[in-house]
């Protein structure tokens, strides 16, 4: 699993290339909390790339809404791939993030 | 000719998910499955072992996860063999999926998931072993839409009937 970051205007741009699961998500979780601690407040995790994602790295993700939320911030998703997809909607994500089709159309919705 | 089942098996060890993410892929590839059921093979014994390596290993047991996959009349059976204490994890109430970020417990997606993704799901413990039964009905490549699980037909389906 890698991850890369881009900025737009305000909004971040994380991308997860590969797998995010029990091994590889205290990665995300300890690049989320860099992203915090650099005050970074709006977050749009581009998951183009991402072929996998287990509970762990839902667990991730929901730890970082929440800690967002927390201070002001967001967090969305944009750009799954079908069976990331069907993961989300079976745990009941799509209530809690929301979900854009491109990682631009997510980086206009936040601006 | 492949063979109609395959076996492994894992130490107690996290790191063991990568071999076995490896194994359902080459089983799913010798036997012509559709990514979708390898994704939910894949999921579904990932939360299942790291479950036992977590909480009923508790991380530091010599004792082994045995796992084996089986396709019949286009239904694959994977069963989950362990020896920790004995846990049902299908004992926990549902997951409230429909809660708001603020409420949403962080923990019990995963056996969630699992339950979501296969056709019937079966527990038993017998002598000194946990036994996990997952029945999933293929899904071809376009297939597309999820069968009803009321519509499995799966073989030996609650009767927890099948060979150790």
């Amino acid at each position: 699993m890698e991850l890369s970051e881009s900025l737009s205007g305000k909004v971040l741009v994380l991308s997860i290339d590969g797998k995010l699961d029990g091994n590889t998500c205290p990665r995300l979780d300890a690049k989320i909390l860099e992203l915090m601690d650099r005050k970074v407040r709006s977050i749009v995790v581009d998951c183009s790339r991402l072929t996998y994602v287990s509970s762990a790295g839902l667990r991730v993700l929901l730890q970082a809404a929440k800690r967002l939320k927390a201070v002001g911030g967001t967090i969305c998703l944009s750009s799954f791939q079908d069976q990331v997809r069907e993961v989300f909607e079976l745990s009941g994500f799509e209530a809690i993030f929301k979900v854009y089709d491109t990682s631009d159309a997510a980086v206009a919705g936040m601006s | 000719m492949s063979e109609p089942k395959a076996t492994i098996t894992l130490r107690s060890d996290l790191a063991e998910i990568e071999r076995l993410s490896e194994f359902i892929a080459e089983f799913g590839e010798a036997h012509g499955l559709s990514h979708k059921d390898i994704f939910a093979f894949t999921l579904s014994l990932e939360e299942l072992v790291t479950n036992v390596i977590n909480y009923g290993y508790k991380g530091d047991s010599e004792l082994p996860i045995v796992v084996t996959m089986s396709v019949h009349d286009g239904t694959v059976c994977a069963t989950l063999d362990d020896q920790a204490p004995p846990f049902d994890p299908f004992s926990r109430k549902e997951v409230d999926t429909t809660l708001s970020v603020e409420d949403r417990p962080i923990g019990g997606l995963g056996i969630h998931l699992c339950k979501k993704m296969m056709d019937t799901v079966a527990y038993r413990f017998t002598e000194g072993h946990n036994l996990v039964h997952l029945h999933r009905v293929l899904r071809g490549p376009s297939a597309g839409v999820a069968v009803p699980s009321g519509s499995a037909e799966v073989p030996g389906d609650g009767d927890d009937n099948d060979e150790p």
